[in-house]
């Protein structure tokens, strides 16, 4: 390499690792900027969606203390009634105390237009007179009851409840709301909503007060009651009302806030969040763009430095621009590479980008479908809780009532009856006899009888007359006139021992509990979720799919299937895009008892920064190859001679090929392609070879480094990281992305081992000699096919293709695949048995049918054999047939030499004796002999001797030539000739005519000589000839 | 080698007459800044007993000060209404920064600073009450902190109304509203801002506003520090500082 290209190479390097710095920076920042801003956007998501479950909390709130205010309000109520009506009333703290009792209230007392105390049922020193009870001296002024109001002293509250009695008097109830406080804590207090909400990953919503700053909610306990500006949350970070990065307890956090009424409401990640995928995006795009500029570096260095040593470059190669000459051919090489280089980046860049994205939003699905399911169980367990405790106050009034009209037979009137409906607010009272019968009602059925068909639904209360049970109380049904929800509860009047007695019904429209009920359906519960920017949450019935919710409502009980969904999609722990009503969403799934739970993201919204970001590193990887390519094809000098040219390296690995198109291509020889050592001698190679060379090895460094950061996928990813996600294999078996890249991962992997592996074999075969070799070569066939089988299996795994069932299948498959491939069955067997039968192996030499040569290698489906002409002849193994192994013993090289018949043979013997052992000693080749066999034939114009000497297979033919020669050099020293063809060239000479008497007397003698040996056999002559 | 000892003796010369001036701005105090601020006063001094710190406008105004002044820390003593001026007295604080209003009265103990922070004083009812202005408060008995002004201004405009209330005084803001919860008082008298603090569903303003209380940086009178806190406010008045300090914790 001349001193001119290091320099250039020293500043491409240079170049590149700035390039690779600046764009690693960049890429970082954009990816914080978008990732930022993404989660701003989600962020701002998020607020509104707590903003809207905090005005949903004030109407819950609302609901709630309603619902609990008119139980108590219609104690009030029926207390005063029953004060108003019975005659002769004594108010007494006795009588107090009974109702105390008969109410279930904390305290009942009577009080007058000034706020004495005239009876009570608890004593309690407080004066009533003074300003802070006013609201409850409302109630005296018209038939209305007080509003209800709190008093806390010393940390217990206490809720007053009065209703009038007359214009002097009126019933005071206190009744400690611990019930209500608790429903409300439970439903509707800040932690309720903030702990519910899920911020990215591994981010949380905060609520901090307004009035004194303190964490009303924080994931951490501890936290909760601690001044936030102390931990780093100031007063002026969550006035501002915008996203940013705060420092919170070491923490380094993006935050967004708002002020929700006397709330802040503060969505917060984690910084390392934010930047763990993107480190490793950054990472994975810089790889593809520094394997991309090197690739181009190295390859423009090999290029120039096979220029430098060939005189074909052309002086028309260069065109001068301004001061300096541009190589055309260089460039355009230089070109060719760089933009698939740039392709590659934009490909790479892209696909990690859509596979982070994805990973990410299924890893940040889990959260909100895990908390729905939470939320959804725990409903579960308040509906129960609910359900129960109206219950028990719906029972109370009908016990009240019960007790009211057994003690007052006389309220048992139309008029009486539905003044005691309005004040304990149930809808209609039915006074039934012991048999049944309406006894009073204020309802239009008047003269309503029990039912004795069981199937009906008045039928129950039978039970209550009999005196089996002391109530009973019924769900609520829909009517089946009004079709509106009512129940009905009943309570026995039965006094002393008697067995049989009548009883008070109530009917009553639960509308309240039904609210409140409905507030924590599936669709209340899914309404409120707000996944990421637009994201929504839907659910699925199990029983009917058909659509429980769905943000739209018109698709609300409609079936799945007409909106896009299919049978795959309804699955616990799906993760893929699905088409709804035209839009593409990326959805995950959850099970719960009777739905199936999706989190749904546009897909639109899911990898909107892609593009951008692929096409920054792009351009940035354009701007760098364009100076790198400019560097490297600009010269200051043009064209120089370099007469220096390196000497050829011996090898004979590279072929001139002419390919189809006509042009001129350099290739590996097949016996280099076949032979153990695959390499070729690197200086051999053309610049293109060297590309692949280096780009082969650049991507096995990377497998390898790839492979040890998968094996230790827990050291260096975070348990809950998106990384950790893709590796672990957690994701939906279907053909998507994460089974694509952990296909490609595995088949790089895999390739890559058993690269080395099959290296190792290579390595080991050299060592163990030619059955070694066989067995190796074996292997490493085995090895090839058995890998490619195994990750077509297991990928066809991966993309959700059921391979235990194709396994299962594969009894079928076998048979078709045996009726196709019989000739490749036979040909695999074939090679078993020659291996391992050791009918020859590798370095052997063998003659099969009619072609003899050293075996190469002994495959799993063909055998290849080398002849001395080194061309390789490849044949499958079932047609191995007739194998003469020359390899199994030594041979004979035998020659025939012919000698004139004037010779003595003798003399020649005696010439042999002496000279024999001389020529073994020139020849090493020969192992025995050689040795004089004797004469062969005595031929047309020579004595033919033979010689023989005992040799290796592989020498033989060499060793006839070696001996022809030593022989012909010994008859010419010893003058023993050695007969040839000769024309001798006579005169012609003139023939006498034969005469008459010639004639007849050989006529005569032929007659005679056959009558003569008319009696003797015919022998025939035999050959001599023989070999 | 002589050219190195110069800048040796440079460096110390240096080091000397900055270590110098830096006590001249500490001064006795050892770099740390003691400030009476107001513990249950949320938005302007309030103690939080959890995470135990102060936070509150009125904190991170003297904790500016203190920086501004040239200290390096700034102690936080909790005062309340009653024991400020005290505590400005003895001298285990170096200034007040605790809800002080300025009055003329005062200003003849101590030095006030012009004000930052510009309030109203209000009345506050429980709705129990019904109480609608201030002509229902006649007769009543009003709450108010022990050492506020409170109950001059309240007794003036009732008696412009030709009423006239009573009051009682408790040291410190939850006790005051423990009072009014219970109803051992009718109202409660005091600063607008502080007030807010402690409004709920149950409880209501009075639409009447009775003064208009400014509230200061007291020094004890003669205070060295007295004309600096005031140069440090003038230069805050001026680039806007204060007023983006009240918009913040607004």
């Amino acid at each position: 390499m001349s001193k001119r290209l290091k320099n250039k190479l020293k500043i491409m390097v240079l170049v590149e690792i700035i390039s690779v710095l600046l764009l690693g920076g960049f890429l970082l920042n954009l990816q914080t900027a978008l990732s930022v801003r993404n989660q701003e956007t989600a962020n701002e998501d998020i607020l509104n969606q707590i903003e809207g479950l905090m005005q949903k909390r004030e109407t819950d709130a609302e609901q709630i203390r309603e619902s609990y205010d008119e139980v108590y309000i219609a104690k009030a109520q029926t207390a005063a009634f029953m004060a108003r009506k019975i005659t002769g009333f004594a108010y007494t703290d006795t009588q107090m105390r009974q109702w105390q009792t008969l109410f279930q209230v904390d305290n009942l007392l009577i009080l007058d237009a000034k706020g004495q105390v005239l009876a009570t049922a608890v004593d309690q020193e407080v004066d009533y007179s003074i300003s802070r009870y006013n609201q409850l001296r409302q109630a005296l002024n018209g038939t209305e009851p007080s509003k209800p109001f709190d008093i806390t002293q010393d940390g217990v509250a206490m809720r007053y409840y009065g209703a009038r009695i007359d214009a002097d008097k009126m019933v005071v109830i206190v009744q400690n709301p611990q019930e209500m406080d608790e429903l409300l804590e439970r439903s509707t207090s800040v932690e309720s909503i903030f702990g519910k909400i899920s911020v990215g990953l591994s981010g949380y919503a905060l609520a901090v007060s307004h009035t004194d700053y303190a964490y009303l909610y924080h994931p951490d306990e501890t936290m909760i009651g601690r001044g936030a500006p102390s931990t780093g949350l100031t007063a002026g970070i969550l006035k501002n009302q915008q996203s940013g990065w705060v420092t919170v307890n070491g923490e380094r956090l993006f935050i967004s806030s708002r002020l929700i009424d006397d709330v802040y409401a503060v969505c917060a990640i984690p910084q390392a969040e934010i930047h763990a995928s993107r480190l490793t995006t950054v990472i994975v795009t810089l790889l593809a763009f520094m394997l991309a500029v090197t690739l181009v570096i190295a390859y423009a260095m090999f290029i120039q430095s096979s220029h430098e040593h060939s005189s074909k470059d052309k002086e028309t190669n260069y065109r001068k621009v301004g001061p300096l000459y541009y190589n055309r051919k260089l460039g355009r090489k230089i070109l060719t590479v760089s933009s698939m280089g740039l392709i590659a980046i934009i490909v790479v860049s892209m696909f990690m980008q859509t596979l982070f994205a994805l990973s990410r939003q299924t890893m940040s699905d889990r959260h909100p479908l895990e908390t729905i399911l939470k939320n959804n169980e725990e409903n579960k367990e308040e509906v129960k809780v609910l359900t129960e405790q109206y219950n028990t106050r719906y029972l109370n009034k009908c016990q009240v009532l019960a007790e009211i009209l057994k003690t007052n037979p006389e309220l048992q009137s139309e008029e009486s009856l539905a003044e005691l409906s309005r004040v304990l607010g149930v809808e209609n009272i039915w006074v039934f006899d012991k048999n049944g019968h309406t006894v009073a009602t204020d309802s239009p059925f008047w003269d309503f009888t029990l039912s004795t068909n069981p199937e009906e639904q008045s039928y129950e209360f039978r039970s209550l007359m009999k005196g089996y049970v002391d109530y009973l109380i019924q769900d609520a049904k829909e009517d089946e006139v009004s079709g509106e929800l009512r129940q009905y509860i009943g309570v026995t009047m039965r006094t002393g021992e008697e067995h049989e007695a009548g009883f008070v019904e109530i009917c009553i429209a639960p509308e309240k509990l039904q609210n409140l009920l409905d507030n924590m359906s599936i669709g209340s519960l899914l309404s409120g979720v707000k996944v990421g920017s637009q994201g929504f949450a839907f659910a699925v019935r199990k029983s009917d799919h058909t659509f429980a919710y769905y943000p739209d409502e018109k698709l609300i009980d409609r079936s799945v299937y007409d909106y896009g969904l299919t049978d795959f999609d309804l699955h616990d722990g799906f993760e893929d895009f699905i088409t709804i009503r035209g839009t593409k969403y990326y959805c995950s799934s959850e099970e719960s008892e009777n739905y199936y739970l999706y989190v749904a993201i546009p897909s639109s919204k899911l990898t909107r920064y892609r593009l951008p970001i692929a096409l920054v590193t792009a351009a940035g990887s354009f701007l760098c190859l364009l100076l790198i390519g400019l560097i490297l094809s600009l010269s200051k000098e043009g064209y120089q001679a370099k007469p220096k040219k390196m000497e050829e390296a011996g090898g004979n690995e590279m072929v001139d090929v002419v390919m189809p198109d006509g042009g001129l291509s350099k290739t590996v020889a097949a016996a280099k392609r076949w032979s153990g050592d695959r390499g070729v001698d690197w200086e051999e190679k053309t610049p293109e070879q060297k590309l692949l060379s280096l780009l082969g090895w650049l991507i096995s460094v990377l497998a390898v480094g790839m492979l040890f950061v998968i094996a230790y996928k827990d050291y260096f990813f975070e348990p809950d990281s998106v990384m950790h996600y893709i590796l672990g294999g957690e994701w939906e078996r279907s053909f998507n992305l994460f089974a694509i890249t952990n296909a490609i991962i595995l088949f790089v992997a895999v390739n890559v081992a058993s690269a080395i592996v099959r290296r190792l074999l290579m390595f080991f075969s050299k060592t163990f000699g030619a059955r070694g070799e066989t067995v190796c070569r074996l292997l490493d066939n085995v090895i090839k096919y058995f890998t490619i089988l195994a990750l077509l299996y297991y990928c066809l795994g991966m993309f959700g293709v059921d391979t235990k069932t194709l396994l299962a299948s594969a009894g079928i498959m076998s048979v078709i695949i045996g009726l196709g491939s019989q000739a490749l069955i036979s040909d695999i067997l074939a090679g078993l048995f020659i291996v391992f039968e050791g009918e020859f192996r590798v370095g052997d030499i063998v003659t099969i049918g009619d072609w003899r040569g050293t075996v190469m290698e002994i495959g799993v489906r063909t055998t290849k054999i080398k002849d001395a002409s080194n061309n390789i002849k490849i044949i499958s193994n079932s047609s191995v047939t007739g194998v003469i192994n020359m390899t199994k013993q030594f041979s004979f090289a035998s020659c025939d030499v012919g000698i004139e018949y004037g010779e003595s043979l003798e003399r020649v013997e005696s010439v042999l004796r002496e000279e024999l052992p001389h020529v073994k000693e020139r020849l090493p080749a020969i192992v025995e002999g050689p040795f004089y066999k004797g004469v062969v034939a005595l031929g047309d114009s020579s004595v033919d001797i033979r010689l023989v000497a005992k040799c290796a297979e592989g020498d033989r033919v060499q060793l006839i030539r070696d001996l022809n020669r030593e022989i012909k050099l010994l008859f010419d020293k010893y003058d023993i000739g050695i007969p040839f063809p000769q024309v001798v060239v006579n005169q012609p000479v003139e023939f006498a005519k034969a005469t008459m008497l010639q004639k007849l007397q050989s006529e005569a003698f032929v007659t005679e000589q056959k009558e003569k040996v008319k009696d003797l056999g015919e022998t025939v002559k035999s050959s001599t000839e023989e070999n | 080698m002589r050219r190195q000892k110069f800048r040796a003796g440079l460096l110390l010369c240096a080091a000397v007459s900055l270590a110098l001036s830096g006590c001249q701005a500490v001064g006795a105090q050892a770099g740390t800044l003691r400030v009476g601020v107001r513990d249950s006063v949320p938005g302007f001094g309030y103690f939080n007993p959890v995470s135990e710190t102060y936070s509150g406008m009125e904190v991170e105004l003297a904790r500016n000060l203190a920086a501004a002044l040239g200290y390096q820390n700034m102690e936080p003593v909790g005062v309340t209404a009653q024991t400020r001026e005290q505590a400005l007295e003895e001298g285990t604080v170096d200034c007040v920064v605790a809800t002080f209003t300025i009055t003329e009265e005062r200003k003849e103990n101590y030095d006030f600073s012009s004000p930052y922070y510009t309030d109203h004083l209000k009345v506050m009812v429980e709705n129990s009450s019904l109480f609608q202005n201030l002509e229902d408060l006649n007769g009543k008995c009003i709450g108010v902190t022990e050492g506020s002004t409170a109950h001059e201004f309240l007794q003036e405009a009732m008696a412009k109304q030709g009423g006239r209330v009573t009051f009682a005084g408790y040291p410190t803001y939850p006790e005051l509203m423990q009072a009014l919860e219970v109803g051992d008082v009718d109202a409660v008298c005091t600063d607008g801002s502080i007030l807010k603090g402690y409004l709920n569903e149950e409880r209501s303003l009075l639409p009447d506003t009775l003064a208009e209380q400014q509230f200061g940086i007291a020094t004890k009178k003669g205070s060295p520090l007295t004309a600096r806190i005031q140069a440090t406010m003038d230069a805050w008045t001026a680039d806007g500082t204060l007023e983006e300090l009240n918009t913040r914790w607004k």
